[in-house]
């Protein structure tokens, strides 16, 4: 291949199908959104912060936790992972770019032009979607929600899904046909094989969501009738079709940042992830065993089987419990070098825990009826996909920033930030917890002035602050660290996967010379050539 | 290439015992329907790859292959700019949004979509 001159004007952005660009521009734009979504979660708990505020009426509050709730889930959090594996898969194989480099810039527009779509909804006479990130029929029928944001809503995620799709095909197939020679799949780095098991979840799952929101699209503008019960349409058929991609999508968001953690845990131990080959087969189990879940979200509904869908819940405990065994495993006796990444990363295995916890709790129907519709989920899916993926998201931030732009960002305002953002993350939602055993339900602007929930919800609040107190140190560390720009060096961390075999940031074509690979380690290979080989 | 093809052999043996249990358990057609549809899909993609990649050779799958034992395989051009991406994307951008507002809007969305879709197609070959 012969590569022409590199070109940095702004037009290029637009154009470059390189995959290191595009991967920035996902993970860029998902932070933008991130901000929106953080902006809007602010919104939401200053409204709750007392009782009978009156800052957002019933319909502004509506609107404001759907968009907040469609931002984190469709916009933020798993393309953030889209973007990473973008930017990393083609690195830790040792592959010039993704497969179909054309194809994966398009998934990148259509991405972003779906999230314009949503947010445009709100600038629409009756205003954004208001029926939750979930859509349910007959809430977002016509009948009920006739507004023209509703429509975005609906077209605006199912270009996302499509986008997603697309994204999935060019990780999978550059895994697979893009390997450098001797990087046999065993010797995957746990991202990319984490970012496979991802790809088949939305390969199974999004063409759900998108035949759903077509379906809905159908019952508004077409007469269509699927879920609307006077006509024979079922609202269950909705809620088996939308969490048929739902709960896999949760998975969607935190595997990608399970390979996150596995890197970042294994370089700052110093030592290689413990039971390789538990992971793997780990993530796959999750990735199987997420297909068979869906019905715990409609245990309430009584039209589900309730102890299948809870015992496949119970089940998916095993393979999670297995990865942090062996991210225990790898810590164990490891030299731990406590750098920003990895704060977040031990900040991601403490919330993740109590978000995995509680999940097996709520998998039990008996205690789903109780806590169904309380702040008790709204604390719990937070401490998953917040206290985990979020958490997560911050470490790959803190752990590659060096290698993509080839400059360190301040390690001090890191754990300041880190610090603000932990506090102030327990804070809000640990409360949450005890706020849904008392009664509060979720998805209510105001709440009684009785009992302790005044009082939670204060505290709440006040954590919520502190988030974004931490939100505000990480953009002061980025302008800080920018007009700093402390030379990173090729191998800042002492990594030992092949992205860190290259320059930062990497040229076009990724690798002027590519190591030997003789394990999932290669760098180690290299420094360590008297070394018995690994499998 | 072949721990691919048993990866989704496995998946799809993986659903369809999933999914024949679910049957059997809960008599619901709706679920039983969406995890034999993924098992369907499954095995497209394992038959495709059993068919079309089986034989691939991939140095990457000799694990005493060296980087230098690939030197002058041909794997394609990757090209580092087009602009067909972005005005596919405003192209499905107006697709979808004239579907609610203005249909010729969609008409015009879906013709520069075709257009540019065959555009990419030809242009990868």
């Amino acid at each position: 291949m012969i590569a022409p001159p590199e070109r940095h004007d702004v037009l290029s952005w637009f154009t470059s199908t390189d995959h290191k660009r595009v991967g920035i521009l996902y993970m860029g734009t998902s932070l933008l959104f991130l901000l929106v979504a953080g902006l809007l979660a602010m919104l939401i708990r200053t409204q709750l912060a007392r009782p009978d505020a009156t800052l957002l009426g019933p319909e502004a509050y509506n609107a404001v936790f759907t968009l907040h709730g469609t931002a984190m889930i469709f916009l933020v959090i798993a393309p953030f992972g889209f973007g990473l594996a973008n930017y990393l898969i083609p690195l830790q194989i040792g592959a010039p770019d993704m497969a179909f480099p054309r194809l994966n810039a398009t998934s990148f527009w259509i991405f972003l032009f779906g999230g314009l779509t949503v947010f445009a909804g709100a600038a629409t006479n009756d205003g954004a979607a208001a029926s939750g990130w979930t859509a349910y029929a007959p809430l977002s029928e016509i009948t009920v929600s006739a507004g023209t944001g509703q429509d975005m809503w609906i077209v605006g995620v199912a270009m996302v899904s499509v986008a997603s799709i697309a994204a999935c095909v060019n990780f999978v197939t550059t895994a697979f046909v893009l390997r450098a020679p001797g990087m046999t799949m065993w010797r995957l780095p746990i991202f990319t094989w984490e970012m496979i098991a991802t790809s088949l979840l939305v390969f199974m799952a999004f063409p759900s969501l998108t035949a759903t929101l077509l379906l809905l699209f159908v019952d508004r503008h077409f007469g269509g009738h699927a879920f609307d019960p006077a006509y024979g349409g079922s609202p269950i058929l909705y809620q088996h079709l939308f969490w048929f991609f739902g709960h896999p999508e949760v998975y969607v968001m935190i595997l990608p940042y399970f390979g996150v953690i596995s890197e970042v845990i294994a370089t700052f131990s110093g030592r290689p992830i413990f039971g390789y080959t538990g992971m793997v087969l780990a993530a796959f189990a999750i990735a199987g065993l997420s297909m068979g879940v869906w019905a715990h979200h409609m245990f309430t509904t009584g039209a589900v089987n309730d102890p299948f869908f809870s015992f496949v819940s119970f089940l998916i405990a095993v393979p999670t419990g297995i990865k942090f065994f062996n991210w225990i495993g790898t810590m164990w006796g490891g030299s731990i070098r406590y750098t920003t990444a990895m704060w977040y990363a031990l900040g991601f295995l403490m919330n993740f825990l109590l978000g995995g916890v509680t999940g097996v709790m709520v998998a039990s129907p008996p205690v789903d009826f109780q806590a169904r519709d309380s702040y008790f989920l709204v604390a719990h899916f937070h401490y998953t996909l917040g206290g985990g993926s979020f958490f997560a998201l911050f470490a790959a931030i803190y752990y590659w920033w060096p290698k993509v732009f080839g400059w360190f960002l301040d390690e001090r305002l890191g754990k300041i930030g880190f610090a603000l953002t932990f506090l102030g993350f327990n804070l809000t939602f640990m409360p949450m917890f005890f706020m849904g055993l008392f009664g509060m339900s979720r998805r209510v602007f105001t709440y009684p002035n009785t009992g302790a929930l005044p009082g939670l919800n204060l505290v709440a609040s006040i954590g919520a602050a502190f988030m974004l107190a931490g939100a505000i140190v990480f953009i002061a560390n980025v302008v800080v660290s920018a007009r700093r720009k402390v030379p990173a060096g090729d191998n800042p961390w002492h990594g030992y996967t092949l992205e860190w075999a290259t320059t930062s940031p990497p040229p076009e074509h990724n690798f002027d010379s590519l190591p030997p690979i003789r394990s999932s380690r290669p760098l180690w290979n290299v420094e360590h050539p008297e070394a018995p080989q690994p499998p | 290439m072949m721990i691919a093809l048993r990866l989704f052999l496995s998946s799809a043996a993986f659903t369809a015992v999933l999914g024949t249990s679910y049957w059997f358990v809960a008599h619901d057609p709706a679920g039983t329907v969406l995890l034999g549809f993924m098992t369907a899909a499954l095995l497209v993609i394992a038959a495709y790859m059993f068919v079309a990649e089986r034989n691939a050779g991939l140095f990457a799958d000799n694990e005493n292959a060296a980087p230098a034992d690939a030197h002058g395989e041909r794997i394609g051009v990757f090209v580092l700019h087009s602009p067909a991406p972005f005005w596919i994307g405003v192209a499905v951008a107006g697709l979808m949004l004239g579907l609610i507002v203005a249909p010729a809007a969609a008409g015009l969305g879906l013709i520069a979509l075709c257009f540019l879709g065959a555009l990419m197609i030809v242009r990868s070959r």
